[in-house]
């Protein structure tokens, strides 16, 4: 007898692939239904599925709840929490999980009220209590200075998960598992708001919650045209530059790139922190990253207790030597 | 934690109400006329508006037998300069804490979020602009345009560090102190460096209205930067923020690697080595007033942690010996030798001198916010200053300076103010 | 055009971090002395919304505050800011409550107001990070929610929010009366002002307690908080230096290369 969904992932496309946070939500989503001795399903909501079903099995899914139709091209809260409800009641997890993305974020609270269940939103670890069985969330809270493990009370024990938080497994196009189509119905008398148009900003490199790298810069850069530096080193990786707070309050970057506890949240693998002092309010933003890098005047400042490697000196006479250096490995061959 | 009012139970509980805090002691007494040494009593003229008064109000809080959210207990609490004039006469006779009490109770109120409304708009200038007067901090460095002089915004290094203070960098009055300040340095041969634009505030405000939390940010900010800018010597004009890195900064446990001196000791220290040579006459009969924060408040404070122990009865024996701060260290010889060297000055001493000073009015945010209070109480500076027959006072501190114009202006007084800047560049 | 804007009073995220402390039994910090608490940043950012429509096409704006032992000089900051009248939502028993629980007392005294146009609130309250207060008073009121509004207009029947999203903005149109939530692209709060907190002594504020809303006692959390600690970090900085800060950049290259190639 097949076993029970417990694990239900709410995926997300990007193009017509499944995003990111959708494949890391199935590896992380498969380790916990694995130690429950459960399945994995995802729901997929798009105008057309492509061969997304198909990924999504290979990345860990044993069913796919696959609903296409033209009103699901654009994300609509209310168009999508009909047809979401309508799944997840039937599927009836143990355990629903979204990514914490502008789409998750929107989407979760509203499910969860609509479930009448909890949610634990921008959650950092999930795993079993091997004990009760239920599902242990990890948090940060008090921006980034506590985490939090909360328990929940209700069902579907709901999260949201933070991008990099749980790890995608290698595409495994042999694993079997099954595409269940499912017709979406709309009750357009309760749609109350509805989506435009999408503007794309021109933005250097790759936007900033994305970026596999992020060059930040902070009040010691000294000025607007510093950041040019910092242009050129992220470059080398196709990431994307941030600034902390007084920079942004300085005018010296626009607020959209403010990486902190009231901007952007960001948890790159390579995050390079440059003349900024690590303030807890700019650590919010950026201590989940995976590897730190710190360049500063001052040996004593905050951020050498948080970064993996550090020079301690001034940004003007380390930055171009190293961009250089970089620049030079990417031409020639290497020495 | 820096404030915290259970540290201070025992002093509190000791206060015998014997009203020394509000005169000075006996024997430094020259009249009746000026006797008085609180403003705070002087003005209001009850117990509990005085530093004995407030350590009951702070022992009640402490005890839980007040409520934050009263009223008059913040009416009570801010009508005061945190001057530390009680302290210094507490201390000549008994060993009590007086003025740290007074910073911790606001410390309290403003934990509870009670503090006053109108401190609401000066603590957010300071998260969002770095300085308490409202002012936008792209304009900081604005007093040095056309100065030749180094500014470290810009990058670099300098080994004496040139720190202006808010009111010197935005009072368009004042901000020519601190131009003359940066002229008379580089006449004397000091390669002198400036941080411009991203000049900060010491602190010292959010410090003495209770914000503790928003001074620690600041002082740390501060002090990390002069590290990194590789200061020996951290120079200030604005005697609040000198008061307040001798005596608190310390506390904060970071290294600091620069000494901080006043502009007054400099200016000493450069005239006595002949680097600066006073030649003008100035025939003017001067007097010179203490400001409390380069005076009795400067003393660098030390935290008593330990026992106590009650021997014969009723002597308090303290287990480490307690490092008692009377206000004996602050700075008052530098700035008076300073005018001394003045050629043809006439200098005359006012009755309440050194640890002892009457306040000017204009400290623990009572300027900003309760300016009737602080000019009262610069006019009676004033009038001290006319009973020896002055014609000039001459201080070192920006807020004293300001406080004292206004009230000669407001009471129609014919009373000169000058810095010791100043009056030592007119000397020249 | 009647807007009311949602703010939480909460421990200042911005305190000094030697300054925070945790209380183990309670699970919660513990508020320092010297730091005052304030209005969640983003709820001061929903404010700026709010008082940006009254500037442009006129509105009256109510604040609203829920919670126990609010601090007058914090909650009353939107009245000096420019909001007409404040709402204070005060009882011990309205302590900690869940985000579910709080957006039902909100909703019950949202619907005791009455008239409104637009409901306003900032994306989190900057202590516990959730983001689920606005999305759920939507849900308990019935209305459409826009989440993450860098830029708010009120047309017609209609609200046009563009809602930041990572390569941009999206522009989405909902029917009012909504609920907007408020990122910190929208901007910053204006400067409270010495005019804007005498003339806000004399705007009305109204103190209501959980009888004033029939309401029952408030459900139990549905979410319990095991465990709340301080992360630890066991990261060592490895400091790279040289002779000179050239040496160190080439030096710090190589490791930047070995460790995160292209």
């Amino acid at each position: 007898m097949a076993k029970k969904i417990k694990v239900l992932a709410i995926g997300e496309l990007a193009g017509n692939q499944l995003s990111p946070g959708t494949r890391e939500l199935l590896g992380g989503g498969r380790d916990l239904a694995d130690s429950l001795g459960a399945r994995v399903g995802i729901v997929l909501l798009s105008e057309s599925a492509g061969k997304t079903g198909a990924e999504a099995i290979a990345y860990g899914a044993d069913e796919v709840y696959q609903a296409e139709a033209a009103f699901l091209k654009n994300y609509q809260p209310e168009v999508y929490l009909q047809v979401l409800e309508k799944i997840v009641k039937k599927v009836g997890p143990e355990i629903l999980l979204l990514a914490q993305t502008a789409t998750g974020r929107d989407l979760a609270p509203r499910l969860a009220c609509r479930l009448k269940t909890a949610l634990a939103p921008d959650c950092v670890a999930l795993a079993i209590d091997p004990d009760s069985g239920l599902l242990r969330m990890t948090r940060p809270v008090y921006g980034g200075r506590a985490l939090a493990v909360l328990v929940c009370k209700t069902r579907p024990q709901m999260a949201t998960v933070r991008f990099r938080a749980l790890k995608s497994r290698e595409p495994d196009p042999s694993r079997p598992g099954e595409i269940k189509p499912v017709t979406p119905e709309l009750d357009q008398s309760k749609i109350k708001s509805k989506f435009i148009e999408k503007v794309v900003e021109e933005v250097k490199g790759v936007p900033l919650e994305n970026a596999r790298v992020v060059a930040c810069g902070g009040r010691g850069m000294g000025g607007a045209e510093a950041y040019a530096l910092l242009e050129e080193l992220a470059q080398f990786w196709g990431g994307a530059v941030g600034a902390t707070r007084p920079a942004c309050d300085s005018g010296w970057v626009s607020s959209a790139r403010q990486i902190g506890l009231t901007g952007k949240i960001v948890s790159p693998n390579l995050y390079l922190a440059v003349a900024l002092s690590g303030s807890s309010q700019h650590m919010a933003g950026c201590g989940n990253s995976k590897m730190i890098v710190a360049i500063n005047k001052d040996p004593e400042a905050n951020i050498f207790s948080f970064a993996n490697y550090g020079v301690v000196g001034d940004y003007r006479r380390i930055l171009p030597p190293l961009i250089e250096r970089l620049k030079q490995v990417r031409k020639g061959p290497k020495d | 934690m820096l404030l915290d009012l259970n540290d201070y139970r025992n002093d509190m509980k000791r206060c015998a109400r014997c009203s020394i805090c509000k005169w000075p002691p006996l024997a430094q007494m020259k009249s009746w006329r000026f006797s008085q040494n609180c403003p705070a009593i002087s003005r209001f003229n009850f117990h509990a508006y005085s530093g004995g008064g407030r350590m009951a109000l702070g022992l009640a809080l402490a005890e839980g037998k007040l409520d934050e959210a009263d009223e008059e207990l913040s009416n009570i609490v801010y009508r005061c300069t945190a001057c530390g004039a009680c302290d210094s006469s507490c201390k000549y006779n008994s060993e009590l804490e007086v003025l740290w009490p007074i910073y911790a109770t606001r410390a309290r109120l403003v934990g509870a979020g009670c503090f006053r409304e109108e401190h609401g708009p000066i603590i957010e200038s300071l998260r969002r602009e770095d300085n308490p007067l409202m002012k936008s901090k792209s304009e900081r460095g604005r007093w040095a345009e056309g100065l030749d002089v180094k500014d470290l915004s810009k990058g670099g290094q300098a080994e004496v560090i040139y720190h202006a203070g808010c009111l010197y960098s935005f009072d368009p009055e004042l901000s020519k102190v601190a131009r003359e300040t940066v002229t008379l340095l580089r006449s004397a041969g000091v390669e002198v460096g400036i941080r411009g634009a991203q000049e900060s505030c010491c602190g010292s405000m959010a410090f003495q209205l209770g914000f503790q939390g928003e001074f620690i940010k600041f002082a740390e900010s501060n002090i990390d930067d002069w590290n990194a800018l590789g200061a020996r010597k951290v120079v200030t004009s604005c005697a609040c923020g000198f008061g307040i890195m001798k005596a608190v900064y310390p506390l904060l446990g970071k290294k600091m690697k620069f000494e901080v001196v006043h502009i007054s000791q400099y200016l000493d220290e450069l005239i006595r080595e002949g680097k600066l040579q006073l030649s003008k006459k100035i025939p003017l009969r001067v007097t010179y007033h203490d400001p409390c924060n380069l005076g009795r408040k400067s003393e660098e404070y030390v935290p008593w942690k330990g026992t106590e122990k009650k021997v014969l009865g009723q002597l308090i024996v303290r287990e480490p010996e307690k490092t008692v701060h009377r206000g004996w260290e602050g700075v008052y010889d530098p700035p008076r030798d300073v005018i001394r060297a003045v050629p043809g000055i006439n200098f005359v001493e006012m009755e309440r001198i050194r640890e002892y000073a009457w306040c000017c009015g204009a400290g623990g945010g009572v300027k900003t916010t309760m300016d009737d209070f602080a000019l009262w109480t610069a006019g009676e500076r004033i009038a001290e200053a006319q009973s020896v027959g002055a014609e000039a006072i001459v201080t070192a501190c920006s807020w004293c300076e300001r406080n004292l114009r206004d009230a000669a202006a407001a009471q129609g007084k014919k009373m000169q103010v000058l810095d010791i800047v100043e009056l030592v560049k007119q000397a020249r | 055009m009647q807007v009311i804007v949602c703010l939480k009073q909460i421990l200042d995220p911005e305190m000094p971090s030697g300054s925070f402390h945790l209380d183990p039994n309670r699970k919660r910090a513990v508020p320092p002395p010297g730091t005052p608490p304030v209005l969640s940043p983003f709820d001061e950012n929903a404010l700026e919304a709010a008082l940006r429509l009254k500037d442009g096409q006129g509105a009256k704006v109510i604040a609203v505050s829920l919670g126990d032992k609010l601090a007058r000089a914090v909650v009353k900051k939107p009245l000096s800011a420019g909001a007409d009248e404040l709402v204070l939502l005060e009882d011990p028993e309205w302590e900690d409550l869940d985000h579910f629980a709080s957006a039902r007392v909100l909703a019950a005294a949202i619907r005791k107001i009455g008239e409104f146009d637009l409901i306003l609130t900032g994306r989190q309250a900057a202590d516990w990070d959730a983001g689920l207060v606005g999305s759920a008073l939507a849900e308990e009121l019935g209305l459409g929610c826009v989440t993450l509004a860098r830029k708010i207009e009120v047309v017609k029947d209609k609200v046009r929010v563009e809602r930041v999203a990572p390569d941009g903005y999206e522009v989405v149109e909902a029917l009012r009366p909504c609920v907007v939530t408020v990122d910190s692209e929208l901007g910053e709060l204006r400067q409270i002002t010495m005019p804007g907190i005498f003339a806000a002594k004399k705007k009305p504020i109204q103190e209501w307690k959980p009888a004033d809303l029939k309401l029952a006692s408030p459900a139990p959390a549905r979410c319990e908080l095991v465990d709340l600690y301080l992360p630890k970090r066991e990261t060592v900085c490895e400091i790279i230096g040289g002779e000179s800060p050239e040496e160190a950049a080439l030096k710090l290259a190589d490791k930047l290369l070995e460790k995160c190639p292209a």
